[in-house]
């Protein structure tokens, strides 16, 4: 997902008073699961993606979860604060904010006309993109660590490009997708990584050589898929207007954006911080824009100020500082609209993390761990499905997957470590499903950045129309690196491919004698 | 780094099998108190372990292997050092 910062990316540590409930540890999942239900009901029968509507669902499930607790409510109520408090959380929330300023900066900029001028040099038609949308987002979200972020960039700038040659949206997203789960899996720098590797007594480049067979063998397939379907598809949406507008606005100055592009990778794979990386491509681009001149300062960051007012009669004219009609009085630019937009997911994502805490302190991870030991995991084959599933089946539910893999983590390595799986097998199989199932389903975190990202599209481009929009219950049988890599590791899991036991080889990492 | 990207792409058997004499690093998956006797499971390999104490349960400790019955995947182990 994103960069870490820490060994343990925040994980919260487990507190010493239990939260009871009425009905035994199992009921500790009620809030998650209320949320889940209301955000199936939402998004999928009625149709409505609002992420404010989702708030709303998680609130009252956390309202109907106290009301089951046994005795006093002040721990459930310690352990909702305790959940958003995780550092995991705000670390995913600042790489939202610093991508939604850098990725509007660069919409502000031109990159998209750029695309386009690129692709029709290229002949490269909407047959073609959606595969190469995967095959590129896959490498800057490699390059930078945070497939969040990745989704923003891409959704901002490839997606429409892609959409305005005829390429179908759906596809496209689910392109976008994919090359997120890709680089999440795969990015040294990805917090998921460093997550999977310090849980499991691994180093991270011995996780990160370990797991690249899973994520290419996955990555080949869902290439050949987006082609294949890219061939199949192309140009049963495309809208000639949208196209004859994209095409006569396209612009190969824009693709002087690929320099703060290219900054923003080369910083963070020499191991700087998301913040410092994001800061200094953020600070090129909108000296390009200005030396440039592919965009004003105002474009960037404009105060608006209502024309009747005083302050206009007094700043009109000053740097920055527009006149305009009192209803639109306000603060606008790339800026202010990049990371604006995230607000609502920020306050659904601290919420979410404070039900998956109830659930830890509750016990329900714990009677989960249980009754798998027990049942399910009889054989290192059955222990392995039992992994992948577990894994896949948490992450679908935690909204933010590194919270998800935190909390699942040490369930991983006890039933591995049953049957002396070594630290790179657990670490592979912990985060390559971790890593899927973050962006699938509808309220996944990285399906949600991307819609909020993409409904500021149609206040962006005059041709992009809100049927272009693709809605979060759309996404899902698009992610085909996702599914595919979950479909590795269970096929993994049943032959044996790529295990390895302590016997084989400890990682570097594991626990000295 | 390159070269680790290309190994252990193989299929590796549920039932590892080891040869008396074995020197090996592993966890100790489970302890008996009634017969003082630990268990470290490897896959579907059980090798029975003489000289461990229950605290080492998760731990992983040096072994070696002192008779394999391959058809059967069991096997005795002792603790080493």
């Amino acid at each position: 997902m994103i960069q870490a910062t820490g060994p343990t990316a925040g994980a919260a540590q487990p507190h010493p008073a239990p939260i009871r409930f009425r009905g035994g540890k199992a009921v500790s999942a009620v809030p998650i699961l209320f949320f889940i239900a209301w955000a199936i009901v939402q998004s999928g029968l009625l149709g409505i993606g609002d992420t404010a509507g989702l708030v709303v669902g998680m609130l009252v499930g956390l309202v109907l979860g106290m009301l089951l607790v046994k005795g006093d409510w002040a721990t459930y109520a310690d352990a909702v604060v305790e959940g958003m408090a995780q550092k995991v959380a705000v670390t995913a929330i600042v790489a939202w904010l610093w991508a939604g300023m850098f990725a509007a900066t660069l919409q502000v900029g031109g990159f998209v006309d750029g695309l386009g001028w690129l692709a029709d040099a290229l002949g490269l038609g909407p047959a073609l993109f959606p595969a190469v949308t995967f095959l590129l987002a896959a490498l800057l979200a490699t390059g930078i660590g945070t497939g969040y972020g990745t989704v923003i960039a891409f959704v901002a700038l490839f997606f429409p490009a892609g959409v305005a040659l005829g390429a179908d949206p759906v596809l496209m997203f689910g392109a976008i997708l994919s090359g997120a789960v890709f680089g999440d899996n795969l990015a040294p720098v990805s917090d998921t990584t460093i997550v999977s590797a310090v849980t499991q007594d691994s180093d991270v480049g011995g996780v990160v050589a370990s797991r690249f067979k899973y994520a290419i063998i996955a990555a080949v397939l869902a290439f050949i898929a987006y082609l294949g379907f890219g061939l199949a598809s192309s140009g049963a949406a495309v809208d000639a207007d949208a196209a004859a507008l994209f095409r006569a606005q396209s612009n190969a100055a824009g693709l002087l954006h690929l320099l703060p592009i290219a900054l923003v990778i080369g910083l963070a794979i020499r191991g700087r911080h998301i913040i410092e990386a994001i800061s200094a491509g953020l600070i090129l681009a909108i000296v390009i824009n200005l030396v440039f001149g592919l965009a004003a300062g105002t474009d960037m960051l404009a105060f608006r100020v209502a024309a009747d007012s005083w302050a206009a009669a007094i700043f009109g004219g000053w740097p920055l500082v527009q006149v305009v009609p009192a209803a639109a009085a306000g603060v606008g630019g790339s800026l202010y609209d990049g990371p604006v937009g995230f607000a609502t997911l920020a306050v659904l994502i601290l919420l979410v993390l404070g039900g998956a805490q109830v659930m830890i302190r509750g016990g329900g991870f714990q009677a989960l761990q249980d009754w798998l030991l027990r049942k399910v995991a009889r054989s290192v084959r059955s222990a392995e499905v039992t992994m992948v599933t577990v894994t896949a089946g948490i992450n679908a539910a935690i909204t933010i997957n590194t919270a998800a893999q935190i909390a699942i983590a040490p369930y991983i390595a006890t039933i591995g470590k049953r049957f002396n799986l070594n630290g790179y097998r657990r670490a592979n199989i912990l985060d390559a499903n971790t890593s899927a199932l973050g962006y699938i389903f509808p309220w996944a975190g990285g399906v949600l950045v991307g819609y909020t990202q993409m409904q500021a599209l149609a206040t962006t481009y005059e041709w992009f129309t809100p049927d272009m929009v693709v809605e979060p219950i759309q996404a899902w049988p698009w992610v085909f690196h996702g599914w595919l890599l979950v479909a590795v590791f269970l096929f993994s899991a049943w032959t044996g491919f790529g295990r390895e036991y302590t016997t084989d080889r400890v990682s570097k990492g594991g626990a000295t004698l | 780094m390159i070269r680790g990207l290309f190994a252990n792409w193989r299929f590796r058997s549920s039932r590892p099998g080891f040869a008396a004499g074995d020197e090996i690093r592993a966890y100790l998956t489970g302890f008996d108190p009634a017969t003082g006797q630990g268990t470290a499971r490897i896959g579907d390999t059980v090798l029975q372990v003489t000289g461990a104490a229950p605290g080492q349960v998760d731990q992983l400790i040096d072994l070696r292997v002192e008779s394999f019955d391959a058809a059967r995947a069991t096997g005795q182990a002792v603790l080493r050092g």
